[in-house]
């Protein structure tokens, strides 16, 4: 089959000096490749939909993340991609698997060989299965000690409640080590072509390497059922779940709700909003907690995009004596925005800044390919930046305050604060409106 | 598609390196320039994405900072965003993010850099606003000590709240070296943050930031002409303060004439961690010879297939395992010596510490005596080649280097021929590296779990 699309041109991605070409497969694969020839790399991101059945299945899939990009660098072909400079790593998430590499040009078909490879074959998981066990082990405790990671986990937890997106990280409790082979097999299995997105952008033809791409990945059929969607609004209260951390010497504050997607006519208005908050350097959080009060390095929003779900977050990491004075500002921040939103010139300024990052996707070969894979990985047309950077020029301060009060309003949000009890010295209680829960531990 | 005037050494153009005429930085799509105050300009146009680099890296970092002032120099890189003659604090941050672009600043051991990414209309804006700070930063008490806090917090979230955290760069400076401009990282010391002064920013400002001590590099896509007429308009009338240049930091070390050992606790490191600092007697900027090092430390324990990796991985249990040459966990390359290789683990199992030592010693005893094969010198050849390309992809990143090398050896073409350079590296040069790390003494640094620091 041949249904090559010409992406060319991709206005945001400097489209005059990139060839960009798409194709469909049989076995329902997107397959895109970008000619970017400054440096003579190649870069490959291969998205695989492959659902999570529950939250209790997150250590089999990490574990055969891991078994996955092991094998990447130990099997056969791997030792000619070595030798090209080229790296493989894969990792996981409740929707899939994603597969990372990077060649220097030569060694295009050694890393398609060992990616196609990697997803079609069964795994091999004889030799390495134990010392990947330890390994995740170990990273699920590091996880575990950190802030962020906890702080991060709590919060879905909360949010999506049964939904697989709940679990971000095992329990230290869980052991992988007893992860049968037969159920990473079985993982392994769920991998299929449906839904899946191949992305090579760099120093190559890419008709050459779309051929190449379908002869390795054309004939690949998965045995799993397409991916269903199982769509999850998160709803949260306002409340204040607290992680008891000794010897924390910062307070992490994590905070999250429900956000559109990128599809939903909305979302130009609460990217704006967000990015007013806490996207860039001279956002309001930023100017308040770091700034003006000096209690935070880099505090930030964000928003979040998966297949069934997008989400809002806010994260600081603050001085433990200023816990409760920094919930209370972020707070007010995300109040406030309802209340006084942003005149013509922040409007401006968050507008232009947003243009400004839209552009800087297309800035690198890197990142070119990691924009082009959660474009098409999301089910949008190449052109989606374009559409949507106009629909940015059309974003009303109107619009960002309706967004703010209807999705930010912090009694709508779910707050995490991972710390260390004797050191906030005030109880969370006291911040304001905020219906604490009884410490988790 | 490249850019006209961008060109990188191609892999076929290796045999010509080396043969070079003083033309060389033009040939290679570099301009550079001066001005009657000494501030160096180097401009490398790169039209294939529509986007303007500038940045501006001045000749100081951790090591000329004053005794008892450690961290002076990344805290007063903070200071430089809290407004100048004509614009208030943030004002920077504010023009350039509403221009669409983004922009970043660093201290490192030797040098500072200050960078932004703009749209090419914003590229005259970007030059005044960096001449503007370069004439002089606001300073005054309430800005001081609002960074003063606000670097702590950034300690705490990168180094000091993190499991492991910045192990083992954060300390190896302090145990490997003994001479103040070596023995101490560029994050300093909480309590020597807190003695400084506005005087001392002041005095730090007048001695080091000054246009003879500055690099400006623009990179992407602009037109040199009318860009240099811009840095003329704007930079040019900085005075030049004649006394330039003052001497450097002494950054001699005395010999190491034994090994030593320290301990850190860690409070929330799940499980100990080990690792072994050597120094390097190479100039980092000496590039040729300096690689030897940078391929060792890959070859001992830089991928899955090093040697370090297959024994410790799958023998000793180890759950990570790095080589790694430079003065922290970053850029190996933008630092003037003397520099460290340092091989590091998490190991799970307290009492494998010992083994895992003696194995990283037998393995660079191994290469000291035997020397390695084709393979494995390749591999991390290629693996370096793609890493160094990689970041020439970058417009930021490549104006930096450029900046670094035009500061440190007056040939800024160093950052896009450094690509090319790793595979004229030969196995013999490599074992000589691990002969220099086998006769000099090292340092060992172990990381106890559950234990404040």
């Amino acid at each position: 089959m041949n249904s090559t699309r010409v992406l060319f041109p991709l206005p945001w991605a400097g489209g005059q000096h990139a060839l960009a070409l798409g194709r469909t497969l049989a076995n329902g694969m997107q397959l895109a490749a970008v000619r970017r020839a400054k440096v003579p790399l190649v870069h490959l991101r291969l998205r695989v939909a492959s659902p999570a059945r529950g939250t209790e299945e997150t250590m089999a899939r990490l574990l055969l993340a891991r078994t996955m990009g092991h094998e990447g660098v130990t099997w056969r072909g791997s030792a000619d991609l070595a030798r090209a400079g080229g790296t493989v790593h894969v990792s996981c998430d409740a929707d899939g698997y994603l597969v990372r590499g990077q060649v220097l040009r030569e060694g295009l078909g050694c890393l398609l060989t060992v990616v196609s490879d990697l997803v079609t074959s069964p795994v091999r998981i004889e030799d390495s299965l134990a010392a990947e066990a330890r390994a995740l082990a170990e990273e699920v405790r590091r996880l575990r000690a950190a802030a962020l990671p906890t702080a991060r986990h709590t919060l879905m937890a909360h949010l999506y409640g049964s939904h697989p997106y709940a679990s971000t990280l095992p329990s230290t409790e869980d052991d992988p080590s007893t992860v049968t082979s037969s159920a990473l097999t079985d993982q392994h299995r769920r991998l299929g072509p449906t839904g899946g997105v191949l992305v090579l952008v760099g120093d190559l033809e890419p008709t050459v390497a779309l051929d190449l791409a379908e002869a390795m990945l054309g004939s690949w059929s998965g045995t799993c059922a397409p991916p269903t969607s199982r769509p999850h609004v998160p709803v949260g209260r306002g409340a204040v779940t607290f992680v008891h951390r000794r010897d924390s010497v910062q307070s992490c504050i994590v905070g999250g709700g429900a956000a559109p997607a990128r599809g939903d006519p909305n979302y130009a208005a609460f990217e704006l909003a967000s990015l007013v908050l806490g996207g860039y350097f001279a956002s309001r959080i930023v100017l308040n907690l770091r700034e003006e009060k000096g209690i935070s390095y880099s505090p930030s929003t964000d928003v979040h995009h998966a297949v069934d779900a997008s989400w809002f977050e806010v994260v600081a990491d603050v001085a433990p004596g200023a816990t409760v004075l920094a919930l209370h500002e972020i707070r007010a921040e995300l109040k406030g925005l309802a209340m006084r939103p942003p005149g013509e010139a922040e409007l401006r300024g968050a507008r232009r800044y947003a243009e400004g990052s839209y552009m800087r996707v297309a800035a690198t070969q890197a990142a070119l390919t990691r924009a082009l894979e959660w474009i098409l990985s999301a089910g949008l047309d190449p052109s989606w930046p374009q559409e949507h950077l106009a629909k940015l020029g059309r974003v009303t301060s109107d619009a960002l305050r309706d967004q703010a009060s209807r999705l930010l309003n912090p009694d709508q949000l779910h707050f995490v604060v991972v710390g260390d009890r004797a050191r906030i010295q005030t109880p969370l209680s006291l911040a304001e409106g905020a219906g604490s829960k009884p410490p988790l531990g | 598609m490249t850019g006209q005037h961008f060109q990188l050494p191609g892999r076929s153009h290796r045999a010509a390196l080396g043969a070079e005429g003083p033309r060389a930085a033009s040939r290679r799509g570099i301009e550079r320039a001066s001005l009657p105050n000494g501030l160096r300009v180097v401009m490398n146009v790169d039209r294939s994405v529509g986007l303007v680099s500038v940045a501006v890296c001045y000749g100081v970092g951790s090591r000329a900072e004053p005794r008892g002032r450690t961290g002076l120099a990344h805290l007063f890189e903070h200071l430089m965003f809290q407004g100048s003659g004509s614009i208030g604090k943030m004002g920077h941050v504010h023009e350039i993010e509403g221009a669409g672009g983004l922009l970043n600043a660093a201290a490192r051991p030797d040098y500072t850099n200050y960078w932004q990414t703009v749209p090419p209309s914003a590229l005259a804006r970007v030059l005044f606003l960096e001449a503007d700070r370069m004439k002089g930063p606001l300073l005054g008490p309430e800005p001081l000590a609002n960074q003063v806090d606000v670097v702590k917090e950034e300690i705490r979230v990168n180094v000091r709240n993190r499991p492991y955290g910045s192990f083992p760069w954060f300390s190896v400076p302090q145990v490997l070296f003994d001479t103040f401009p070596n023995a101490h990282n560029t994050y300093g010391d909480e309590a020597d943050l807190d003695g400084v002064t506005v005087a001392d920013a002041q005095r730090f400002f007048d001695r080091h930031y000054r246009p003879a001590n500055a690099v400006v590099t623009i990179t992407g896509d602009f037109d040199p002409g009318s860009a240099l007429r811009i840095v003329h308009r704007y930079f040019g009338a900085i005075p030049g303060r004649s006394e330039y240049p003052k001497p450097p930091p002494d950054r001699h070390e005395p010999p190491m004439d034994c090994d030593r050992q320290a301990s850190l606790g860690d409070p929330r490191a799940p499980a100990p961690a080990v690792a072994l600092a050597w120094r390097l007697s190479v100039e980092p900027t000496d590039v040729r010879r300096y690689l030897a090092f940078v391929l060792l430390a890959r070859i001992l324990a830089g991928d899955h297939r090093s040697r370090l990796h297959q024994r410790l991985i799958d023998q000793l249990q180890v759950t990570r395992v790095a080589g790694e040459v430079g003065f922290d966990e970053r850029d190996p390359f933008d630092v003037l010596g003397p520099v460290a290789l340092t091989l590091h683990g998490y190991v799970p199992l307290a009492g494998q510490v010992e083994r895992v030592v003696a194995a990283m010693e037998e393995e660079v005893e191994r290469l000291a005596e035997d020397g390695l094969n084709q393979r494995e010198l390749q591999r991390a050849q290629a693996s370096l080649e793609a890493e160094l390309y990689g970041r020439l992809d970058c417009l930021e990143q490549r104006a930096v280097l450029m900046g670094f090398y035009e500061l440190e050896t007056g040939r800024p073409q160093w950052a896009v021929e450094l690509p090319a350079l790793p595979a004229l590296v030969t196995a013999n040069e490599v074992k000589d590296a691990a002969g220099l790390l086998q006769r000099s003494c090292r340092a060992r640094l172990d990381l106890i779990p559950g234990v404040r620091a």
